[in-house]
Order: C-alpha cells, then structure tokens, then sequence
C-alpha cells in the first residue's frame, strides 16, 4: 500500500503562514516622513499632519505613478510628519481595512482613489473619516456619495471631454470620413463608459465618420496589450477597412498597432492615453507608415497632486489662495498632451524609460494651472 | 480509399475524436458566421495565441492525466515572461542568461509543487494555488508592479519570423506538440508516466518509482508554462507584469474541451492542443462578430458547454467511422 506522509496539515499550516507573511510583507508597504527644507508653502499651514495615501489598486504603472505624483506634492510641506500608505490590490475588504488603520493610526489628511470594489463600496469607509474630521479626498475613481456631506470633495479628470477631444482630432484626420472604433477596458467600467460618451458627441460633427463599436459600449480590450491586439485582430476581420482607432490605455494600443501589422493592414490614426511605448512605437513607424497619426491624453496621474493639497490645507484649517490653488475645478479637463500633427505638442519617447512610464507626469506645478486653468498645453 | 481513411479513424480514439470534429464544426460556422475571421490574415493574428495556449495546456494536460489540477500557470507564465525581460534588461546580449533563469525558474517551481504534493502530501490543488500566490508575490517584488524594459529584439524577431508563411512561434507549438505525444506514447519515461496515470495503487505493484514520476510531471508541466511564458513575452514585445493570468481557466478549459478525463487517466496533449484552437478561435469569431460584450460571453460559454457536453454524450468518432466503413460491409 502506498500511504501518504502524515505531516500534511503541519506543512500546510507552515505553508499558509509564510504565504501570509509573503502578501501581507507585498501590500503593507511601510511609510515615511518625506523630505522637506526649509518653510512649505502658505497653503501647508503650520499643523503638524499624519498624511495618508490608500489606493484601492496599487501596484501597477498607472498606481505607482499615482502615488508619486501625490508625494510631489506632500513633500513641498515640512509639517508632515508621518506618510502611511495602503495598497488594497483590488481588494474591498484590504482597502476598507487599511483605511481603518490609517485613521486609528491618526492620519488627519487621506487621499484615496477607491477603485476596490465597484462604485460606492468604499463610501461607507470614507464616510465615516468624514464625519470624524478627517480630511479626506476620494480622486481617480468615482466614490458615490456627496461632497461636503460625504466626503471633502472629489477630483477626478474629466473622460468625457478626453473622448470628446479625441473625436475631434480624429473626425480632422479623416476629412474623407470613414469607420472608427473604440478598443475600451473591461466591461462595463466607469471611465470607458463616459469615454465612449465623449466621443459619441464629439464625432457629431462629423456625420460621415460612423463609429462601429457602439455608441454605448465598446470593444472589450481589457487594458492589456494581448487581449487589446485580440480584440483588435477581431475588429480587422469585422471590418477590414477601419479608418481610425481609440484606445483607453497606452500599452495596449501597441497591441492594437500588432494587430494591423500581423493583419497586413497600412496603420490608421489612433487617439489614445499616453504611454511611453506608443509614442516610441509612432517614432519607429511614422516614416514607413504615413497614415499612422497619434493622439494621446494624458493619464491624469496629476489629479493625485490636486487631491493632496486640498487634504493637507484642510486639515491644516488653512484657505488655498486662488493663484496657488493646482485646479479651480474638481473636474480637471483632460485634453490632449501628445500630438503628431501638432508641431507644439510631438509624442514625446524617452527610451531610458520604462514602456509603460507616464511622461506627462513631467509637468510641472505651473504647467498644470495652466492646463486646468486655460487649458493650455503642459 | 475509404479503407484506408476508415482505418486511420478507427486508430483516433473516440474520447479525443470529438474535438477535432467540433473545431472543423466551428471553423465552417466561422466561415459563415463571420467571413472575416477565416481570412488568411485573421489566422495570422490567432494562431500566435492559440499556439502559446497550446504549449501551456501541454502541462495542464500532464498534471491532470496523474488525477491532479493544477492552479500555477498563471503565476509561471507570469514570471516567465518577467525574467526574461527583467533579467535581459531588454538587450540581446542579455537573452541568452535570461532564458536560462526563466526556465530554471519554472523547472524549479515545478520542483516545489512536486514535492510539496509526492513527499509532504499536500493536496495538488492546494500545493499549485498556494504556488501560485507565491509567484504573483515574487513577481511583484521582481518588478515593483512595473516591467523596466521590452522584450529583446532577438527574441521578438524570432518568434514573429515567417517560415512558409505562417510564424515561428506557431511551428514551435507544433514541434513540441509533437514531441511530447511523441515522449509520452514512445519512450519508456513516457509509458511509467501513463500507467502511473492510470492507476497509481496499480503502478506502485508494479514496482514503478511512483512518486518520481508524479513530481517529474510537475516539472515537465511548469517547463511547458514557461516555455508558453517565454513565447508570450517574444510574441508580444512589451508583456505586461501579470500576463499570464488569461492562463489559468484557459488551460483546463482547452484540457476539458480536449477530452482528457479530469479526473485523471486517459489524455492525450494533441487532443488538448486542438482544444487550444477551438478556444482561441472560438473566441476570435465571436468578437469578430461585433456582438456586444455581455452576449459574447454567454455565446462562448454556451458554445464550450455545448462542446463539452455533446461529445460526452454522441461518438461522434463512431458515427463517422461506421460510415466509412459501410460500403466495405457491402
């Protein structure tokens, strides 16, 4: 008889363990008091500040980028005394607890982008820090609820007007009309949806442009270059003579360029969000491929700076005065960042950059009022 | 003539003749449904994929033909196509290394899971899972979430090169398709495996290294991933950190699709890889229909349960072979 050993459920405890040990050592990454010279700005106040920053996410590009653009701003205030920081990885339950935590550990000033979940999961969370006077301010992910009551406010970049600009640019590409497609994220997720919308209006005026992915939804490209360039491998066979393409995700519209190449297919002008990798690929193959213009938005990793000093004036009790204030509105417009046909704004590649790097991050305080205000180019 | 084709029917067991019959079914529907997919240039852009789900359904494959399931392909794909990227930095000087610790690595994580599962008993779901989770963890503390660089340029070039029109990474597929069958069915490693397969308690009285063989499967299957792993990050130049994960569900599926008993035994890595296709392509049609998200995976779920339970229920293989062989009757 071939028996099995015995020890198993001692080998699994261990195994458990080192796995717990594992995760939680991966998503509790441990925070610390930034580096700050000298007087902040008047908007820092003098209060000292436990600062906490919780994405629902975490862990990716887009992520990363996020919270970096939040420390730009909490390092200019020397009265942050303390940075915590939770990664929820998608996970309801770990972003619910973790922003527990930062408020039993005295956080008076959070920002949180409460993408765990679906829309208003993480409200009651951020609710109840309201109501406790703490600072908080959801961006980056519609929290629900209302602001003021709910929460301090909310800031998010407006995808709407990024559809909109997209359409746009691409109704100008194809004076000769044509079919355009739109290659979105997963099913159903908030920031195709109002995307698709944009670019329902903004294609209105230009009638023989007919967008052939639906006016409602889109082609489920799942912000991921396999499945986008599948997906777009799909559209070509559907439509072989699609004119133009919009993408809601920078490395995937790499793909979407694959998709044409293994097809066969001349390359068409796609609007899309930024990415380093997209602007590398337009440099590689504008030359071979006169068709191939490219538009891209920005990821709107800049919101995070916005979110940021609104949380750390109020909780410093202290008034932003208005030529200092990042954004006037919560909704910051998103408007197109690189421009191939636009001398002024060129897809900007930078090969020591990782593929996926953000580079409209760049930008610096001045040049977002600007953007948010005028909406001049950064 | 007909002799001679009812002949190499009857050869196909039935249990894996079903497959092939429902992917010749699918392609006709394609052809109609959707004229499009079926173009040359729509299989160019397919077939890439449903190459490289072919290779990692090999190892699923593998593990369930000794009763198990196995939960890691995803997180070996992953770091597969990770280390080769990470660890080359992007360069071609770099491949080379890269593709030695990227294999290295899933042969070793292989290795684990054996021995969590023959040595320490583990349950195989367990041991895979919990090995699963372990790499997703390593993965991140590879990348830090982000991936540094491209896949190099060697590596994309050779997968992506043409050889009699169709791509490299399509002719890989096939090779090592083909030479696992081959190992299975022909080497004597090949046959301890399937009789351990079959019947453990039965093998082991047999005199058979019982526990070898089982952690050797593990081994073989993780190497299959990585090498589906490494296919991936060529095919696609700039993989994303959490690639593989589409590589989970898909490989049982393409298994279960194949005709391989989940429950352990008879199985055959050709049947699963014409499952691989049938998926890949099954899913191609359906977005080239243009069909709105929601009913495009009610179609494929309705199609792959359809597929699933019709070939339990009619042999097909028997109904065709006996045609055949009617005039011979006469």
């Amino acid at each position: 008889m071939l028996a099995r050993p015995r020890i198993t459920r001692r080998v699994v405890g261990a195994l458990v363990t080192v796995l717990s040990a594992a995760t939680l050592a991966s998503c509790a990454s441990g925070g610390s008091a930034p580096p700050a010279a000298g007087p902040g700005p008047a908007w820092c106040g003098t209060t000292p500040i436990v600062f906490g920053m919780q994405d629902g996410g975490g862990l990716n590009a887009w992520s990363k980028a996020s919270a970096e653009e939040v420390l730009k701003t909490v390092r200019q205030c020397p009265n942050v005394t303390e940075v915590l920081t939770v990664n929820a990885q998608f996970d309801l339950q770990a972003a619910v607890s973790g922003l527990q935590g930062m408020v039993a550990q005295g956080a008076n000033a959070i920002v949180v982008i409460p993408d765990a979940g679906g829309t208003g999961s993480e409200l009651p969370g951020i609710r109840s820090a309201h109501r406790r006077g703490i600072a908080i301010v959801p961006w980056g992910a519609d929290p629900g609820g209302t602001p003021g009551e709910d929460y301090l406010t909310y800031v998010d970049i407006d995808h709407r007007e990024a559809g909109r600009e997209w359409a746009t640019w691409m109704g100008r590409r194809l004076p000769q009309g044509g079919k355009v497609a739109f290659i979105g994220g997963p099913a159903g997720n908030s920031p195709s949806a109002q995307e698709v919308a944009g670019i329902v209006e903004g294609l209105r005026a230009f009638p023989n442009v007919s967008l052939v992915s639906g006016e409602t939804t889109w082609i489920e490209g799942g912000w991921d270059p396999a499945k986008a360039q599948q997906a777009a491998a799909g559209l070509l066979s559907q439509h072989p003579d699609i004119a133009g393409v919009f993408s809601d995700e920078g490395v995937s519209s790499t793909g979407i360029i694959r998709a044409f190449q293994a097809a066969g297919r001349p390359l068409v002008p796609i609007a899309s969000l930024e990415a380093n990798a997209l602007s590398c690929d337009h440099q590689q193959l504008a030359a071979a491929n006169p068709g191939f213009q490219l538009a891209t938005v920005s990821a709107g990793n800049f919101v995070g700076r916005i979110a940021a000093q609104l949380a750390i004036a109020k909780a410093a009790g202290v008034e932003i005065a208005e030529a200092d204030l990042l954004s006037p509105t919560a909704l910051v417009p998103d408007r197109l960042v690189e421009d191939s046909v636009d001398a002024t704004k060129p897809p900007a590649c930078d090969p020591s950059q990782p593929p996926s790097a953000l580079l409209s991050n760049r930008m610096t305080d001045d040049q977002l009022k600007a953007l948010t205000r005028a909406g001049g180019t950064p | 003539m007909s002799g001679g084709l009812s002949g190499l029917v009857a050869r196909i067991p039935t249990r894996f003749a079903g497959v092939w019959m429902l992917t010749a079914a699918l392609f006709a529907v394609s052809a109609v449904a959707v004229p499009g997919s079926v173009t040359g240039a729509a299989l160019q852009s397919m077939l890439p994929f449903a190459a490289i789900l072919a290779v990692a359904t090999i190892g699923q494959t593998l593990v369930v033909q000794q009763g198990g399931i196995d939960l890691s392909p995803a997180g070996v794909v992953s770091l597969t196509c990770v280390l080769v990227v990470q660890v080359s930095g992007g360069s071609d000087a770099g491949l080379p290394v890269a593709l030695v610790v990227a294999l290295g690595c899933a042969a070793g994580t292989g290795a684990v899971t054996g021995i969590a599962i023959t040595l320490l008993g583990v349950n195989p779901l367990v041991a895979t899972l919990a090995v699963n989770a372990l790499l997703t963890g390593v993965v991140l503390f590879v990348t830090g979430g982000n991936m540094s660089a491209s896949t190099p340029a060697a590596l994309t070039a050779f997968v992506g090169h043409r050889v009699l029109g169709v791509q490299v990474v399509v002719w890989v597929a096939v090779l090592v398709v083909g030479a696992t069958a081959w190992a299975v069915s022909r080497t004597v490693a090949g046959r301890r495996f399937a009789v351990v397969g079959a019947g453990r308690e039965a093998a082991h009285a047999m005199g058979l290294p019982v526990r070898r063989v089982e952690a050797g499967t593990y081994v073989c299957a993780a190497l299959a991933y990585g090498a589906a792993g490494v296919l991936l990050a060529g095919f696609l130049g700039r993989p994303g950190v959490y690639q593989g994960d589409d590589y989970l569900l898909s490989t049982i599926a393409a298994v279960a699709i194949g005709g391989t008993a989940l429950g352990g035994g008879r199985g055959s890595v050709v049947a699963s890889a014409a499952g691989a296709l049938f998926l890949t392509q099954l899913g191609q049609v359906v977005l080239g229909t243009g069909a709105p998200t929601a009913v495009q995976y009610l179609i494929q779920a309705g199609v792959i349960v359809l597929g699933i339970g019709l070939r339990g229920r009619v042999p097909l293989a028997r109904v065709v072979g006996a045609r055949l062989r009617r005039p011979q009757l006469q």
